[in-house]
C-alpha cells in the first residue's frame, strides 16, 4: 500500500472521529459522542484538537506540499500542543481556565465530560510530531519516532483498558478519541515512509519480513491473553495470583513458539540462499570450465574498459599471460590506431545504452603481445553485475579463413582467365582449324578434277574418303563450337512454353522427314521457366534424336510431355525406336560418344551433350531409360529442387 | 563482265588458290587482284604506300574481305574503308571461317554487304562463288562509278 495513501486515511479518520463527536454533542446522539453507549465520552474540545491535529497531518503528509500549506499545518500542529499543553496545566493547578465547557456548557457539564489527562498528554506529543513532520536532520528523525511511538504506547494502553473492562468514567479517554489518536499516530508515521519503524516495515530485506511476521503477533499475543485472563478471572475461575501465573505461563508458550517458528523460517530462508548461492557458484563454474576449454578468445572488461577475465584460448591467441592483461585497459589487445575509436564508443554506449556492435559479429584487427596485427572475428555481448556494465567478447582468430578466402578469389580470377583463354581457343579452332580442311577437301576435288586421266577407280575412290573424312571434321569442329558456346553464351530466365517450342520443331522436323509416316504426340500447356534460345536448343536435339533412332521402325510414335519420375516432377521425350542398352547409359551424355555404329545412325555424338549441358545450366538433371529395340526414353528437370535423387 | 575486277583480300595461298580456282571454274573471268594483309588492301584502295601513284580510276567492283589478317585486320580494313568518302558505298563480300555471332555482328555493324562463311565442302564453296559471281558481278546494280580518293 502506498504511505501516501495510509496516511491520507489516518488522517480522514481522526477527523471524522471528531467531527462524529461533535454532530453527537450537538444532536446529543450517545453512540458518535462515545462509540459505545454508556462508556466515557468524547469531550467536545478533544473532537475539535483531533480534527485540528487530522487537518495538520492531511496538509504536510505527502512529498511535494507548497510551502504555504506546510506553514498552515505547522500553525495547527501549534495549536493542538496549546490546546494539551494549556490543559494538562490545570491537572497540576497551574491554571484552570474552563476549557472543558467551553462547547455545548449544559450538556457537558451534565455528564462531567472532560479533556482527559492521557488525551492532553497525547495532543502534546502528536502536536510536536506534526510540528516536525516536514524538518529534516537525524535528531528530528529521533524525536519523531520517540514521539509518535510514546504517543501510540499511552493510546495502547488507553484501549486496552476498554478492552478489559476497567471503569473508565473517570478513565484516560474514550474509544473514539483512542482510536483517533491511534490512527494519527499511525499516519504520521506513514508520512515519513523511508525512516524508522515505517522504513522496517516496508523493507524488502529479511529483517522487514521479520519484523511484519513479529510484530503483530508480539502485540496481539499478550493482549488477547490479558483478555481471557481478566474474562477468567471475571468468572472466578482463578483469584488474581493464580490468573498473573496462568498468564505469564501461556504468554512464554506463546512467544517462545512463535521464537521456535521463526527461527525455523529463517532456518528456510538462510537454506534458500545457500542454495541460490550454490547455484550461482555452480553457473560461474560452468561459465569458468566452457571458457577454459573454449577454442576462442574469451575475455571480459568492465566499463571503464579495463580487463576483467582472460581465457587460456585469449593467453594462446594474444600472447598475454592473464595475470599480465587483467585490470589493463581493453586496448591493449588492438592496434594503436583503433584505440580512439574505441574509447569514443564505448563512452557512446554508455552514455546513450544504444548498442553498435554488441550482439553483432564483426571482423576487427587484433594485435598479440609481439606486436604482429591479426583479423578477429568479434561477437560482444553486454550484462549488469549491479551497478556496473560489464561487457564479453568471444574472439576469433579468422586469419586461415581469410586466407583461404583470398585463395578462394584468386582460384575465381584464374577461372575466369582460364574461361577467357578458352573463348580465345575455341575462336581460334573455329578459323584455324577449319582451314586446313578447306584445302584437303579443295585440292582433292582439285586432283579429281584435273587429273582424272590419271586416275583410276581405286585412285577416285580414296580421294572420296579423303574429302569424306576432312567434311566429317569440319562437322565435328562445327559441333564442339556449339558445345562450347551453349557453355559461354549469358543465360536469360524467364516463362517459356516448351510444348510451343516443340511443336515448332517438330513442324520443321517434318519438313526435312517424310510427312505422315510419323506419330507425334504433344502435351499442350507445359510451361517452365529457363532461357528459351537454350532450351530450343535441347529439344531440338532431344527430337532430332529420337526421330533419327526411330527410323528403323514400321510405326514410329514420339512423344514430349512431362510426368513423376525418380519423385520428381520431370519432363520427357519417349520414342519406340532402337532404344539402347542401359549398362552403357552412363556414356550417352558425354561429347563423341556414341553408342551406334556410325554407319547405322549417322551423328557426331554430340547432341546429347549438349542437352546436358542445356538442362546442367538451368540448375536441373537429365537421365534415360531404355532398352534395345524397345525405344529410349529421356527425362530432364529444369530446376534443382525437382532432384531428389543422386 | 571482262572490266570489272575484283579486290581478293586473303593472307592463306591455299584459300587464296581454291579462292580462284571456284571462280574460274564457274567461269568468271573478271580480273582479279589479290593483296595479302589489311595493309597491303588498305594502300591498294587508298593508292598510297606500295600502290603510289596507281591508276586510281580502276576501283574494284567487288571487294571479297578476309577476316583474320596479318597487321590490320578484316574489321578494322572495312571501317576504314566506310569512313572515307571514295570507298564507302564500295560493295565488301566478307568470305572468312568464321561464324562467331560477335564477328558477324561487328561486319554488318560497320557496313559490309554480305556475310559468307567458307564451306569446308569445295563442291559447296564452287556453289558460293557462282552465285557470289552472278549476284555481285551480273545482276547487282553498283554504285555510280566515282573518281578515286
Amino acid at each position: 500500500m502506498k504511505p501516501l495513501i495510509v496516511s491520507t486515511a489516518c488522517a480522514s479518520a481522526a477527523i471524522a472521529l471528531g467531527a462524529g463527536a461533535l454532530v453527537g454533542w450537538w444532536l446529543d446522539i450517545e453512540l458518535l459522542k462515545s462509540a459505545i453507549p454508556g462508556r466515557v465520552k468524547m469531550n467536545p474540545i478533544t473532537a475539535l484538537a483531533l480534527m485540528t491535529a487530522g487537518a495538520a497531518l492531511l496538509l504536510s503528509a505527502g512529498p511535494d506540499r507548497p510551502p504555504p500549506a506546510r506553514r498552515l499545518a505547522q500553525g495547527l500542529a501549534a495549536l493542538v500542543v496549546l490546546a494539551g499543553g494549556v490543559r494538562l496545566g490545570t491537572y497540576f493547578s497551574v491554571w484552570a481556565p474552563p476549557l472543558d465547557g467551553l462547547l455545548f456548557p449544559a450538556r457537558v457539564a451534565a455528564v462531567g465530560s472532560r479533556l482527559a489527562p492521557l488525551a492532553a498528554l497525547n495532543f502534546v506529543l502528536t502536536g510536536l510530531a506534526l510540528a516536525l513532520l516536514r524538518l529534516e536532520g537525524r535528531r528530528v528523525h529521533a524525536a519523531l519516532q520517540t514521539l509518535l511511538l510514546g504517543s501510540g504506547l499511552t493510546t495502547l494502553a488507553a484501549l486496552l483498558g476498554h478492552l478489559y473492562g476497567a471503569d473508565m468514567l473517570r478513565g484516560p479517554m474514550a474509544l473514539n478519541t483512542s482510536l483517533a489518536f491511534l490512527a494519527l499516530a499511525t499516519g504520521a508515521l506513514f508520512a515519513r515512509p523511508d525512516e524508522g519503524l515505517v522504513a522496517l516495515l516496508r523493507g524488502n530485506t529479511p529483517a522487514g519480513a521479520l519484523v511484519r511476521r513479529l510484530l503483530p503477533a508480539v502485540v496481539l499475543i499478550p493482549v488477547v491473553l490479558g483478555w481471557l485472563r481478566v474474562l477468567g478471572q471475571n468468572a472466578g475461575l482463578y483469584e488474581t495470583e493464580g490468573g498473573s501465573a496462568l498468564f505469564v505461563v501461556t504468554t512464554i508458550v506463546a512467544l517462545a513458539g512463535l521464537t521456535w517458528w521463526s527461527a525455523r523460517s529463517i532456518e528456510r530462508a538462510e537454506a534458500r540462499r545457500r542454495d541460490a548461492e550454490g547455484a550461482l557458484r555452480g553457473s560461474e563454474g560452468r561459465f569458468r570450465a566452457l571458457a577454459a576449454s573454449a577454442n576462442d578468445a574469451i575475455v571480459s572488461a568492465d566499463q571503464l574498459g579495463l580487463i576483467t577475465y582472460f581465457n587460456p584460448a585469449a593467453e594462446r591467441i594474444f600472447g598475454y599471460g592473464a595475470s599480465e592483461v587483467e585490470s589493463r585497459p581493453i586496448t591493449t589487445l588492438m592496434p594503436d590506431r583503433y584505440r580512439d575509436a574505441h574509447r569514443a564508443g564505448l563512452a557512446r554506449y554508455l552514455a546513450t545504452g544504444e548498442p553498435h556492435v554488441i550482439g553483432r559479429t564483426v571482423e576487427l584487427t587484433g594485435r598479440k603481445k609481439d606486436g604482429s596485427e591479426f583479423p578477429v572475428e568479434l561477437s560482444l555481448a553486454s550484462s549488469r553485475e549491479g551497478a556496473q556494465e560489464l561487457f564479453t567478447g568471444i574472439l576469433r582468430d579468422i586469419t586461415d579463413r581469410k586466407q583461404a578466402e583470398d585463395t578462394l578469389r584468386r582460384y575465381a580470377a584464374q577461372l575466369e582467365a582460364a574461361n577467357a583463354e578458352l573463348d580465345a581457343f575455341a575462336y581460334s579452332v573455329s578459323h584455324d582449324l577449319r582451314g586446313p580442311l578447306r584445302s584437303i577437301d579443295g585440292f582433292s576435288r582439285a586432283v579429281l578434277d584435273d587429273c582424272a586421266d590419271q586416275l583410276d577407280e581405286t585412285g577416285r575412290a580414296h580421294f572420296d574418303r579423303i574429302r569424306d573424312a576432312a567434311r566429317r571434321m569440319a562437322g565435328l569442329i562445327d559441333d564442339l563450337l556449339d558445345l562450347s558456346r551453349l557453355t559461354r553464351a549469358p543465360m536469360k530466365r524467364e516463362s517459356v512454353s516448351l510444348s510451343a517450342i516443340a511443336a515448332a520443331v517438330v513442324s520443321e522436323l517434318g519438313r526435312s522427314a517424310p510427312a505422315g509416316s510419323v506419330e507425334w504426340a504433344i502435351a499442350p500447356g507445359l510451361m517452365a521457366d529457363g532461357d528459351p534460345r537454350l532450351l530450343r536448343v535441347a529439344l531440338e536435339n532431344l527430337l532430332e534424336n529420337a526421330l533419327k533412332y526411330s527410323r528403323g521402325q514400321p510405326q514410329p510414335r514420339i512423344e514430349f510431355g512431362r510426368t513423376v519420375a525418380n519423385g520428381s516432377q520431370a519432363y520427357y521425350v519417349r520414342d519406340n525406336g532402337a532404344g539402347f542398352d542401359m549398362a552403357y547409359g552412363d556414356k550417352l551424355f558425354k561429347p563423341f560418344q556414341r553408342l551406334h555404329p556410325a554407319g547405322e545412325f549417322e551423328g557426331s555424338g554430340v547432341g546429347l551433350a549438349t542437352v546436358a549441358r542445356v538442362i546442367r545450366r538451368h540448375g536441373g538433371r537429365i537421365w534415360a531409360e531404355g532398352q534395345v529395340g524397345r525405344g529410349a526414353t529421356f527425362y530432364f528437370t529444369l530446376s534443382p529442387d525437382q532432384t531428389p535423387q543422386p | 563482265m571482262t572490266d570489272k575486277m575484283i579486290l581478293l583480300v586473303e593472307d592463306n595461298r591455299d584459300d587464296e588458290a581454291l579462292t580462284l580456282r571456284a571462280l574460274r571454274r564457274n567461269r568468271i573471268t573478271n580480273e582479279v587482284i589479290v593483296v595479302r594483309d589489311g595493309a597491303e588492301a588498305l594502300e591498294y584502295l587508298f593508292g598510297t604506300g606500295r600502290y603510289e601513284g596507281r591508276d586510281m580510276t580502276a576501283m574494284p567492283e567487288l571487294v571479297l574481305l578476309d577476316l583474320k589478317l596479318p597487321k590490320v585486320d578484316g574489321l578494322e580494313v572495312l571501317r576504314r574503308l566506310r569512313a572515307d568518302q571514295g570507298t564507302r558505298s564500295l560493295p565488301v563480300v566478307i568470305l572468312t571461317s568464321s561464324t562467331e555471332e560477335q564477328d558477324l555482328l561487328k561486319g554488318y555493324g560497320l557496313g559490309a554487304n554480305s556475310y559468307i562463311r567458307k564451306p569446308v565442302d569445295f563442291d559447296q564453296f564452287m556453289e558460293a562463288a557462282r552465285q557470289l559471281g552472278v549476284y555481285w558481278l551480273l545482276l547487282n546494280q553498283g554504285p555510280p562509278k566515282q573518281r578515286g580518293p
